[in-house]
């Protein structure tokens, strides 16, 4: 199978803080990579090496290499990865920064520099499928705070990367939007897309991801499939709950 | 009360960004070059005539200025303790409150992307047409930290005033910019944004109203000079 992101014997510090140590992980084409861990154990770090975020924007001790399609993001563009891996930040107002909600979708496309018909297409369609469309020209501050959310997923995903990375996507919906969101990502997924989530909900992970790394204090402490990995007792040690499902077993 | 964009349907919202901007400069520079009573008396009234024009009640800017007031009345202080006489700072003041006062109508009745796309125009490198956007557009953002921050520090019994220390403010706002700004620059590079020419999805375009109103810049300003 092939391995789109590799990343070998990777450590990350700054500020004289440990943050990920000797990570080695592969996630081949296709994948639906759920990442878990207690607060501070490195999930978003590791998710911000992916797209090269980290070392090219956020510097520190990095050691190690992080592979996205054979390119070592150490001597990629973090534009240039954007075309193959989209990220989807857990605050969304930290990423919406456009008067209008067509144009936050059409900020990437336009960096992109696709056909204008192209952009317009893409716009009606992921909006549409956010149910975001009677929006179109509002300003996006005028949204709730879950409505912001799919605005910020629905712009990263409006540039059909390969891979989805998402940083707690669902910290600011409910739960009915949580799980429509996630039906949406495993029909990307069963499309061939590779999504890697970093999810603190292990219910949610148990439902849709196929693979789960725990992490403890920057290092995988486990990984495997969702059913082995969420039941395993140690996971209650972390500070994590064992899903419902798993525990009536 | 925010300073953001204002949607109106006025003659002078609907005037070209670029024109906006190029008369916008002009008024500056008379301003600065131009430093009469007359002149001063001039732009204040053509700037409350665009004011009435566009709509947008004059006591907005007036309120929206918050801390911008203390640059406008401080040459008033000065000149009362300096040359023992107000007439001079009162020049001075109006001087700085039509800058300001420009400048707000541009951003009320302009969108954010239009500005940005009259600043590449110009030639203007997209970074900092960008940054000059963006700091356009988080105004709104700061004023609202601002006042969140400070009802937090009034319920620990913090009480606001010009002579209180400013650090619990300050601080937390300073925080909270810089790691806004941060996730901002991530989530900007990772959609792509880069230092080449953006392609816009809708382009400007100048109507005959626009193309009038350039055709009559020179004659402004040669009258004026």
């Amino acid at each position: 199978m092939v391995k789109l992101i590799r990343i070998q014997n990777l450590s990350f510090s700054y500020t004289g803080r440990k943050v990920l140590e000797k990570i080695n992980l592969s996630v081949p084409k296709g994948e639906f990579l759920g990442i878990i861990g207690p607060v501070g154990s490195g999930k978003s770090t590791l998710l911000l090496t992916m797209n090269g975020v980290i070392p090219n924007l956020l510097k520190g001790n990095f050691h190690g290499k992080v592979l996205v399609d054979g390119e070592d993001t150490r001597n990629t563009k973090v534009s240039e990865l954007s075309g193959k891996i989209g990220i989807v930040l857990q605050d969304p107002n930290s990423q919406i920064f456009s008067m209008r909600v067509r144009d936050e979708v059409a900020f990437a496309l336009e960096n992109r520099k696709l056909p204008k018909e192209e952009v317009r297409r893409r716009i009606e369609k992921y909006l549409a499928l956010f149910g975001l469309h009677s929006f179109i020209n509002e300003d996006p501050n005028n949204l709730s705070e879950g409505q912001k959310q799919k605005l910020a997923i629905a712009s990263t995903l409006a540039m059909e990367p390969e891979v989805i990375l998402l940083d707690e996507p669902s910290s600011s919906l409910d739960f009915g939007a949580a799980v429509e969101l996630y039906e949406f990502l495993t029909s990307l997924n069963k499309q061939g897309k590779t999504i890697v989530v970093v999810e603190h909900d292990t219910e949610i992970l148990l439902e849709y991801a196929r693979r789960v790394i725990v992490l403890k204090d920057g290092r995988i402490a486990l990984d495997g499939a969702p059913k082995e990995i969420l039941s395993n007792p140690k996971i209650e040690k972390y500070g994590l709950k064992i899903p419902c499902r798993l525990k009536r077993m | 009360m925010m300073i953001s964009y204002i949607h109106q349907n006025s003659p002078v919202h609907k005037i070209d960004a670029r024109v906006k901007i190029l008369y916008l400069l002009f008024l500056i520079f008379l301003l600065i070059l131009k430093q009469s009573l007359e002149m001063l008396a001039v732009i204040t009234a053509v700037v409350f005539f665009l004011y009435k024009a566009s709509g947008i009640p004059l006591y907005k800017p007036f309120k929206d200025l918050g801390m911008g007031w203390f640059v406008i009345l401080l040459p008033i202080v000065l000149h009362a303790i300096i040359n023992s006489g107000i007439f001079p700072g009162v020049l001075t003041s109006l001087f700085f409150l039509n800058i300001f006062l420009i400048s707000l109508l541009l951003v009320y009745t302009t969108e954010i992307k239009n500005i940005l796309q009259a600043l590449v125009f110009f030639k203007v490198p997209s970074e900092i047409a960008f940054a000059f956007i963006i700091s356009i557009h988080f105004i709104p953002f700061i004023q609202q930290e601002v006042e969140r921050i400070r009802i937090s520090q009034a319920l620990r019994g913090y009480i606001s005033t010009p002579f209180s220390p400013p650090f619990p403010l300050i601080i937390p706002l300073l925080h909270s910019s810089l790691k806004r700004s941060s996730q901002l620059a991530i989530s900007l590079e990772s959609r792509g944004f880069d230092s080449e020419k953006i392609n816009f999805e809708v382009e400007l375009q100048m109507g005959l109203v626009d193309y009038l109103l350039l055709l009559l810049l020179p004659v402004f300003l040669l009258i004026s000079f």
